[in-house]
Formats: structure tokens, C-alpha cells, sequence
């Protein structure tokens, strides 16, 4: 079985699910995990599934083309990558980096490329707007990255280099292990 | 993945709130270090806390730095002193409190508890030299703290010892006067006091506990004003069930929060893990008090009608969520009223809605007693044993822990301020019904039997 990812971008309504899941399981196409979000009204979701070996991925995603023609949904049929990816639980402690303070550009290119630096992957990436500070100097963000960082980083140097460069870009940070989150907000 | 709410509430519990695990306390025995000889006693105490705790406060500080909470307090309780140094005189119980301040000062701690005696039910001849000892042993030493037993629901209250400890607070006042009375901030005297507290000045470690184990107490009266404040500004405005409800699952957070941050510090110096101490432990800071709280529900200030049920249902609520939140539950667990060391209190005392009288009655539903409680220095010790014994009282026959920590400041009459600075903050005096009758009562001495502990209808 080859395992492939397909991608769908949309704006969000529903019926969304239903039709690709649909389509999927009419081309033969067994779903293994699915992930959806939504940004400002628009739908992303990626799904991973498995195709008989003998059938051709072009094919496929001619195929899936036509099963949602008409439906405003793009869609995106890629063979799944194979490697080292992120580093596998038990290699990584899962920690939460936490940017409060004027929206600015570079912020984020700033720290993923320090966090690249590290060898510590982004898991996941969430901005929330705080709206305006009241002074009309602009408008307050605030930016958590889920992390994985593997047990080999010198904890005091990543973050202090992080520290470093919040402090440069004016931002509050914080760096918590994540299991405090979770053991404060969840049973 | 977590949710927004999830991190920006846990954010603003920090940022905003004060949270914070407020102690994290190395109970350590050291009765495998009693000696006749006190050469061989106090080089075997130095060695057994500064062996033990060596790493106590650089774990709590990584720990507190990896999840991002401060462990604002590190501490060491250990075996009641007056068991293990029992054949020495009291110059010699002093001696032995300097050992315990340079060992907590060589492992960088903030207190060492434990330089006390459990006299509920009469003294031995160490437990006489101990309490002999104290004025001059707190006054000689910084991080030493000395809490006496002098009453149980099992066994009733030692009067006897409640006349001594009037007279052991004013002589400790005493010999601090030029620090307003700080030594009488570090001597407590309790009626059931509980075996595993983290929290100073009265944390000791009880003879039934293990021979080193990490108990923590946690904070958090901002973090509950703050979930108050919320639930209040709803409409409809909630009913006292709904403030209980939140109530118990703030603390439950809280608690959470102690219970992942102990075991994992327990967990790195190798020992057990004991306890969490579910108690409300507020600073002089604005946003981190308890008697705000009873503004955010609608009083005019703490001390004032509706107080005490108000303080009951709190109590109650912090020990419900957090029992939940918590393997195991130890302590005082519950609301602490510490007149100094709380913006809210000092201020209700100060405004005149707090009075001493109303304070005891606030102590029969709440987790401690009168506690850093600011008095008249020419308070006698009559009327401070009487005092005492009111409060061991309530402790009795309630089967709850109660506590005095009262500081007669030389020199100072009702209504001047004290203070004393961090943590300790500052109080007005209050004013206490000094009448040299207390005298003719403290000195019939004795003990005031237990209760019945059935007959309960």
C-alpha cells in the first residue's frame, strides 16, 4: 500500500468532510488520520490514506479532480515523505513558547529560524490578535508554538538565546514545559 | 494541541494572578542523629541536612524555571528537636538552633522548622530546656522556627504549657525588640498540629513520617479573586453554589499545579513524595490576598457580618477541589488569614472592620488561627496564654489545627503600624482587652480535658 497525503483548501462550509471522505472511499482510498483548521472562514484539511499499490497517484488525483469538480474545493495528491522527520516521542520533551506584544513583522521567521537552529521542531503554531494596545501604536499578538525539543538541547542556552531575542523585539516570552497546560486545564 | 483559552489562561494565572507553588519543604528526620554528646549531636545534624538537601534548591529552581511557575520558597522541617536533643540544657537547645540556621544557610534555604515540642499532654525535661530555649534561640539565628503543641482534640489542652508559651512569645519579643518583635514571626502554638505542613513557621516533620520527603504547599488567593471576579461580573450574578463550584475548580488548577511541580522535584532528589498543602497563602501584594476575595463577593471587607460563612464555604471549597486534584492531602489545607502578610486583612484591621475578636471567630472555619497578628507590647503574658487557650479551644473541640502566632511589639499601643518587611508585610496593632485578671486564670494551670469523641447528636 503507498501512503499519501491529499490536501484540501476551501472556504469553509458544510459538507466539506462529507464530500471528500466520499470521494476517497469511492476511489479506493483508505483514510488513516485527518486534520482540519479553519482561518478566517477558510477550511484546510489534510488527510492521510493508503492506495492499492498498483494504482497510479496522477491517476488519482485526475480522478479525485473529477469527483469534486463543481465543488470549489482544491485539492493537492502527494506520495507521503519517508525520514527522520520530527524527533520521535521519548527523544523530545514537549514544551509551549509563549510571544505576548506588538504585532510586527519577522517575529515568527525570527524564532522558527533559532528554533531550526536548534533542531527543534514547531509541532504547532497558533496566533491569536489581542487587538489594539490603546496607544495607536499598533496591535497586540499573541503567539504560542507548540515545540518538540530534543532531550540533546542545552535547555539553558535555547532559552536564553530565545529570551535574547524577545527581548530585541520588545515581546514578553515565556518557555513552560507543556504537561503544566495540560495538567492545570485538563483531567 | 492545546486550545487558546488553555494558554492564555494559564498565562494570565501567572502574569496576572500570582500564581506560584509557594513552598516546597524537605521534611528530613534526624532522629538517627540523637547523641548525649552535643558535639557529636550537632556535627551529625550539619551533616545529615547539608548531605540531604544539598540539591534541594537548585532542583526547585530548575523545576520552577522548566514549567515556567517559581517555587517561591524552599525549606527544611525536621523531627520535633525536643525529642532528639532531650538530655541538654537550654543553653545547649540554643546551640543546637545555631547548627540547624548554618546548615539551612549552607544549603540555601529559606527556613528550618522543627525547633519545637509537642507538650499536649505535659513536658519531658528536653521538651522544658527547648521551650526554655527559644526566646534566645530565635533571636540568635534567622532561618530557625519553633512551633509548640499544646493541645489536641485527643488529649486535651496543657495549660501548663499555655502559661509558658505567653511567657516564652513575650520574652522572644523581647529579645527581638529592635527587629519589632521579628522572633515571635518564627514561634507558633498550635493545637493539633498536622505532622507533614510545608508551611512555616510551625512546618516540623512527625515522628510517623518517612526519613526524608518532600510536602508542598501551594498559593493562589489571586487566582481564586480573579475566577471570583469573573464569575461575579456575569448575569445573572451567580448563587453561593455556583461561587463554590468556582471556587473548587480554581483550586483545583492550583492544586494540579503543586502536585506535577512536587513529584517531579521528589522525583529528581529521589525521595517520596508526601504531600500537598491545599492552602490559600496569601502576600502583601495587591492581587494575592484573601481577604480581597470576600470583597469580590460582595462584602464591604473581611471582618465584616457574613465573614465567617463566607470564609467557611472558601475553606471548604479549596479543600474539595484540591483533594481531587491531589494523591495525597496533608497540612493545614485550606485558607490562611495572616493579618500582616495579607493586603486585604491589614487593611480591613486598618479600616477598622477586623477586630481580634472577630478574627477568633473567623479561625473556627478556616485552616489556622490568629496568625501574625500585631498586639500591644505591653500585652501581658497572662492575657497572651489566654488568648492561646481560647484558640486552642476552638481547635480542640472542633478536631481542626489551630494556631497562634502573636507579636507583642515593645513599645508599640493599639492602632501604630508595624513593619517587618517581605513577606511579613505590615499590620496596625491591634487592640486587645488586657485585664490583669488573665493572671489568677492562666496560673490554676493544670489541663483542660479532651471531649468526648462520641455523643456527637
Amino acid at each position: 500500500m503507498r501512503r499519501i497525503l491529499v490536501t484540501i483548501v476551501s472556504h469553509d462550509r458544510p459538507g466539506i468532510i462529507h464530500q471528500v471522505s466520499r470521494a476517497l472511499a469511492d476511489l479506493g482510498c483508505a483514510v488513516f488520520e485527518v486534520s482540519q483548521t479553519t482561518l478566517m472562514g477558510e477550511f484546510a484539511g489534510l488527510f492521510s490514506g493508503g492506495l492499492p499499490a498498483e494504482k497510479n497517484l496522477a491517476g488519482f488525483g485526475d480522478d479525485l479532480g473529477r469527483a469534486l469538480a463543481g465543488s470549489g474545493l482544491a485539492h493537492w495528491v502527494a506520495e507521503a515523505q519517508t525520514g527522520p522527520g520530527a524527533p520521535p516521542p521519548g527523544e523530545a520533551e514537549p514544551y509551549v513558547l509563549t510571544l505576548r506584544g506588538l504585532d510586527q513583522g519577522g517575529i515568527i521567521p525570527e524564532f522558527s529560524g533559532s528554533l531550526a537552529g536548534f533542531e527543534v521542531n514547531i509541532d504547532n503554531l497558533r496566533t491569536v490578535a489581542l487587538g489594539s494596545d490603546g496607544a495607536g501604536g499598533g496591535h497586540q499578538v499573541l503567539m504560542f508554538f507548540e515545540l518538540s525539543v530534543p532531550r540533546s538541547v542545552n535547555q539553558r542556552g535555547f532559552r536564553q538565546a530565545l529570551s535574547l531575542m524577545a527581548e530585541e523585539l520588545g515581546l514578553e516570552m515565556s518557555l513552560q514545559h507543556r504537561n503544566i497546560f495540560e495538567a492545570i486545564h485538563r483531567l | 494541541m492545546l486550545t487558546d483559552r488553555e494558554v492564555v489562561s494559564t498565562l494570565e494565572m501567572l502574569k496576572n494572578e500570582h500564581l506560584d507553588v509557594r513552598a516546597i519543604t524537605l521534611g528530613l528526620s534526624l532522629m538517627d542523629c540523637a547523641s548525649d554528646d552535643l558535639g557529636r549531636l550537632t556535627a551529625k545534624i550539619l551533616n545529615k541536612i547539608t548531605h540531604h538537601a544539598e540539591n534541594l534548591v537548585r532542583t526547585c529552581d530548575r523545576v520552577g524555571e522548566k514549567y515556567g511557575i517559581p517555587v517561591v520558597n524552599k525549606r527544611i522541617a525536621v523531627s520535633p528537636m525536643s525529642a532528639l536533643a532531650g538530655p541538654f540544657s537550654p543553653e545547649q537547645m540554643v546551640k543546637v538552633a545555631q547548627v540547624l540556621d548554618r546548615a539551612g544557610g549552607e544549603v540555601g534555604v529559606d527556613f528550618v522548622g522543627g525547633f519545637g515540642a509537642l507538650v499536649e499532654k505535659g513536658f519531658s525535661r528536653g521538651d522544658q530546656a527547648l521551650i526554655q530555649a527559644i526566646p534566645q534561640a530565635l533571636a540568635e539565628t534567622a532561618r530557625v522556627c519553633s512551633s509548640v503543641n499544646v493541645a489536641s482534640s485527643r488529649d486535651g489542652i496543657n495549660m501548663d504549657a499555655v502559661r509558658l508559651m505567653g511567657e516564652t512569645v513575650k520574652k522572644t519579643a523581647s529579645l527581638t525588640a529592635s527587629r519589632e518583635a521579628l522572633g515571635c514571626a518564627k514561634l507558633v502554638v498550635f493545637a493539633n498540629i498536622p505532622p507533614d505542613m510545608p508551611f512555616m513557621a510551625g512546618a516540623y516533620l512527625g515522628l510517623g513520617e518517612p526519613d526524608a520527603v518532600i510536602n508542598v504547599g501551594v498559593s493562589g488567593p489571586g487566582v481564586v479573586k480573579k475566577a471570583l471576579d469573573r464569575a461575579m461580573a456575569r448575569t445573572p450574578r451567580p448563587n453561593f453554589d455556583q461561587v463554590s463550584e468556582t471556587i473548587k475548580h480554581t483550586a483545583y488548577k492550583i492544586t494540579r499545579v503543586g502536585e506535577l511541580m512536587g513529584r517531579e522535584v521528589a522525583a529528581e532528589l529521589g525521595l517520596p513524595f508526601g504531600v500537598v498543602d491545599l492552602s490559600l497563602a496569601p502576600t502583601p501584594q495587591v492581587g494575592d490576598s484573601v481577604g480581597e476575595i470576600f470583597q469580590s463577593v460582595g462584602l464591604k471587607a473581611i471582618g465584616a457580618p457574613g465573614s465567617t460563612a463566607l470564609l467557611a464555604l472558601l475553606n471548604d471549597a479549596v479543600k474539595k477541589g484540591g483533594a481531587f486534584a491531589s494523591g495525597h492531602v496533608g497540612g493545614l489545607s485550606g485558607a490562611f488569614i495572616p493579618v500582616s502578610e495579607d493586603l486585604g486583612i491589614g487593611q480591613a484591621v486598618e479600616m477598622g472592620y477586623l477586630n481580634i475578636e472577630k478574627l477568633e471567630a473567623l479561625t473556627a472555619v478556616c485552616s489556622v488561627g490568629l496568625d501574625m497578628v500585631s498586639v500591644p507590647g505591653d500585652t501581658s503574658a497572662a492575657t497572651i496564654s489566654a488568648i492561646i487557650a481560647d484558640e486552642m479551644a476552638i481547635g480542640m473541640i472542633n478536631h481542626k489545627t489551630t494556631a497562634v502566632r502573636l507579636i507583642p511589639v515593645p513599645g508599640k499601643k493599639a492602632g501604630d503600624k508595624v513593619h517587618y518587611g517581605g513577606l511579613l508585610g505590615w499590620a496596625k496593632v491591634m487592640d486587645v482587652a488586657d485585664y490583669a485578671e488573665a493572671a489568677d486564670f492562666i496560673a490554676l494551670g493544670g489541663r483542660i480535658p479532651a471531649p468526648v469523641h462520641s455523643l456527637k447528636n
